[in-house]
């Protein structure tokens, strides 16, 4: 990648955690926190990309986070109150500025329109806002792209009317730190008639003495030009403050003379009218009084006296000043940046790479324990008690390794706000939008697919949870609505919430619908929990007309489907009036997992042990026959019902005798209990997850493979499916003894 | 004019292509190092000078001027060539050669 597209990258990056911080800082903003710091941190934010976007010459966002920056500036200096409505118009200003970031990224088109209302909006909150909006509107808006004061200037020569502009202009050393350059803006100042440049580097010091990150230099800027001197102060907007800027007018008698010696120049850089050569004479006549022994001085840093003398010489003020720098003694040019910051960024490339060689180290280390055993070493032998260590450490260098992956849910929930503000504005519902458990920690790859699920769920929520104002006033309940996204770590898995306080799903409406689509019989008995649960059915969808919002096509099914991919589970629990709230529970990684390993028809298979509640050995007493193949066990008065693993994937035709095997008591989702039985348990260790679908295909019932320290393929049961279809194929034969008989 | 390279113990310095700020540190260096020898510097291929580069090579020429050794922008690209005419330096690549030195007659 060239030099110049690996900072552009860094630079989008960088906007997106501004973006996020922007946002954040608002939303605290919102919820009653004006500390100046967080509106400093805001500000500092739009700044920041303000001031990137510049470098890169993106225009129109520069120019729309300048009129953002403006307002927040107002608000910053007190000016503004943070009123809700104000800052109402700045979260929706973060949205588009985040729409100008991503299509400068992306080479995309934004609303211009709406780019435009919202300048217009922004403006208006400032102080003298309306007027300014009325007069500047068309002009600054109308056409985007451009900015209006480099039009025409460039290419015919500045008529002489207006004389000119003397700019003095020393940067510090900031300016160049935030990217910005003296010759992008004399270019600038270029743009705006004929102009003389003239370098005065008094103030420089020494090569040796250097700080190759600091400013000396200062530059004097005759500029012909019948421009404004707004239009003068607007070339360096962006670096104000981090530079000494003094601009003064020329006298009308325009023509060679009116430069350097305008001798109205306030607190004019001393020296300044000197040129170069005229610089260079004086330090060659202040060096020669030295004796010049170029040999010695070449391993060793030049004493930095006399050379640094002669600017002081040309000028005593900035020299003092430079001598006031802390100089690089040490001479060998290390850049002096400040401590590397806390975090670095590394490609997400090889940390996968890495965490595919922990899993590898992982079952090699599993192998070799094996091989171990079956030599028929001890367990108190050396050999099997340093490979216990090194199991130990194994596991530390995994979890260590998982870690790094691991991202707060922070960055998808972040992206909510902004979907429930645009929601809520096309249904015509208010809605609040409560985060919790941003913090809450899992791995990056279960992240990045939980963005579709969630901003599904939440469109659904807002769009058939909540119910109408009207509605809502009816039912006595703020005309407000309420989504809440929760997140949290329970027992080894992460738990996410969207929960509504609207009117609860409408189970007739549900069941009636499931009925006229031919999901269920019209007089099938269905719990509550199995009604709400048909929302999730292929081919159902409440909504009668496909709105603009939920219906595309998508339906909960595939927000399900595509939780289940993950390994996770989704349950929904609703109350009429009350609202309905969605868990979803996934696992923390897609890499490994504690798994119960047990045989099965004489086949080796994974139990996930997050869904194991205990394991029991069947007493035959406990074990009741329904008919056909179905079987309940009765755990301490409860019954259950009884999956035989072997039959549920076929390895077998027949039931095994429960008494023979073992049950493992499971909770599947929704809370739903079974018992699987296997034949036997081997034991309990953490595998790692080897994708089936990605290497072979889905199989029903499989959720992934893993690889056994004997090198042999086990897979890992898919507990919900297993589960559901034993259901399934109990309620179809159900269902056809209840046909025959009827 | 003596060409450089051909003077014993002289230096040729490529400059890098972007003399931006982070090349300021590498630039002193690679200056200082060659202190006390006639150099002959090669801008050909610089696609942007910045500020703190141009300090860095103005003051190098200072301190070679001071030594009394032979110091000079054997070449220059346009790029250079033009922000240095730009910040006032035209000086700096007036003994340079040009792309446009080269452009057909």
């Amino acid at each position: 990648m060239d030099p110049l597209a690996a900072i552009r990258d860094t630079f989008f990056q960088e906007c997106e955690e501004q973006l996020a911080e922007l946002e954040s800082g608002l939303l605290a903003m919102e919820a009653g926190d004006t500390d100046s710091e967080t509106i400093n941190a805001v500000f500092r934010a739009v700044h920041s990309i303000k001031g990137g976007a510049g470098a890169f010459s993106l225009d129109a966002l520069v120019r729309f986070a300048h009129v953002f920056e403006t307002a927040l500036d107002e608000m910053r200096s007190g000016r503004l109150a943070p009123s809700q409505d104000a800052l109402k118009v700045m979260l929706r200003a973060s949205d588009v500025l985040a729409d100008h970031v991503r299509a400068a990224r992306d080479d995309g088109a934004v609303d211009e329109a709406h780019t435009a209302a919202l300048a217009e909006e922004l403006k208006a909150l400032g102080p003298d806002g309306g007027a300014d909006a009325d007069e500047g509107s068309e002009d600054d808006w109308g056409d985007f792209e451009f900015k209006p004061m480099s039009v025409d200037a460039p290419d015919e020569p500045a008529p002489m009317v207006g004389g000119g502009w003397r700019v003095a202009f020393k940067p510090r050393a900031d300016l160049y730190a935030k990217a910005n350059e003296t010759a992008l803006l004399l270019r600038e100042l270029g743009r705006l008639g004929a102009i003389e440049v003239e370098c005065d580097a008094s103030a420089l010091p020494s090569l040796a003495d250097i700080d190759p990150e600091a400013a000396y230099l200062a530059w004097t800027v005759t500029l012909t030009s019948d421009a404004d001197e707004t239009s003068v102060r607007e070339v360096f907007e962006f670096v104000d403050g981090d530079c000494e800027l003094e601009i003064t007018g020329l006298q009308t008698d325009v023509g060679g003379g009116a430069g350097p010696d305008a001798g109205d120049a306030p607190e004019q850089v001393p020296g300044g009218d000197l040129d170069i050569s005229a610089l260079l004479a004086r330090a060659q006549a202040a060096a020669d009084s030295r004796p010049s022994s170029p040999a010695e001085a070449i391993p060793e840093p030049v004493p930095a006296e006399p050379v640094a003398a002669a600017p002081a010489i040309a000028s005593a003020p900035v020299a003092t000043a430079t001598a006031a720098e802390p100089a690089s003694p040490d001479g060998q040019g290390q850049p002096r940046k400040s401590e590397a910051g806390a975090t670095i960024r590394v490609d997400l490339e090889r940390v996968d790479r890495l965490i595919d060689l922990v899993g590898e180290l992982v079952i090699n280390q599993a192998m070799l324990s094996q091989r171990v055993m079956e030599a028929g070493f001890a367990r108190a032998s050396g050999v099997a008690m340093g490979l216990d260590e090194l199991e130990q450490l194994t596991r530390e260098i995994q979890d260590s390794v998982m870690a790094i992956r691991a991202q707060p849910v922070k960055s998808v929930f972040q992206r909510m706000p902004r979907l429930v503000r645009e929601v809520g504005a096309m249904t015509g519902k208010p809605v609040r939008l409560v985060t919790e458990g941003e913090g809450t920690e899992v791995d990056k790859t279960v992240i990045e697919r939980l963005a579709d699920p969630l901003t599904h769920m939440i469109r659904n929520a807002i769009d058939h949870g909540l119910e109408s104002p009207e509605k809502r006033a009816a039912a006595g309940k703020a005309a407000e609505g309420v989504v809440r996204l929760s997140a949290a770590h329970r027992s080894g898995r992460i738990v996410i919430e969207v929960a509504d306080d609207g009117g609860g799903i409408n189970r007739e409406r549900v069941k009636s619908i499931a009925v006229e689509r031919g999901l269920i019989a019209a007089d099938a008995p269905l719990s509550d929990e199995e009604i709400d649960n048909l929302i999730f059915m292929p081919g159902f969808s409440t909504a009668s007309e496909v709105s603009d919002i939920s219906g595309r096509g998508v339906g909960m099914d595939v927000v399900k489907r595509s939780i289940q991919a993950l390994g996770g589970r989704i349950a929904i629990s609703s109350r009429p009036g009350k609202g309905s709230t969605f868990t979803m529970s996934l696992p923390l990684t897609l890499a490994v997992l504690d798994g119960m390993v047990v045989s099965v028809a004489g086949q080796t298979l994974v139990a996930p042990i997050t869904a194991i509640v205990e394991s029991l050995q069947p007493k035959a007493s406990d074990v009741h026959s329904l008919g056909g193949h179905s079987r309940v066990i009765m755990i301490r008065d409860t019954y259950i019902p009884l999956i035989d693993v072997g039959m549920a994937l076929n390895y077998r035709a027949t039931p095994m005798d429960a008494t023979q095997g073992v049950a493992l008591l499971i909770e599947g989702e929704g809370g739903a209990r079974a018992a699987l039985l296997v034949d036997a348990i081997q034991g309990q260790r953490q595998v790692v997850i080897k994708s089936l679908e990605a290497n072979y295909r889905q199989v029903p019932g499989v959720a992934a493979a893993t690889i056994l320290g004997d090198g042999r393929v086990a897979l890992i049961l898919d507990i919900d499916t297993i589960v559901a279809v034993s259901r399934g194929a109990d309620s179809v034969r159900a269902e056809k003894r209840l046909a025959a008989a009827g | 004019m003596t060409n450089t390279s051909h003077t014993p113990g002289a230096t040729s310095l490529l400059l890098a292509d972007s003399l931006d700020m982070t090349a300021a540190a590498p630039l002193k260096a690679q200056l200082l190092a060659a202190r006390g020898t006639p150099l002959s510097l090669d801008a050909a291929s610089v696609r942007r000078l910045g500020g703190q580069c141009l300090q860095v090579l103005l003051a190098a020429r200072t301190t070679w001027q001071a030594d009394g050794v032979e110091w000079r922008i054997a070449q220059a690209s346009e790029e250079f060539a033009d922000a240095a005419r730009l910040m006032g330096c035209p000086d700096l690549v007036s003994d340079a050669l040009t792309p446009s030195d080269f452009a057909p007659l």
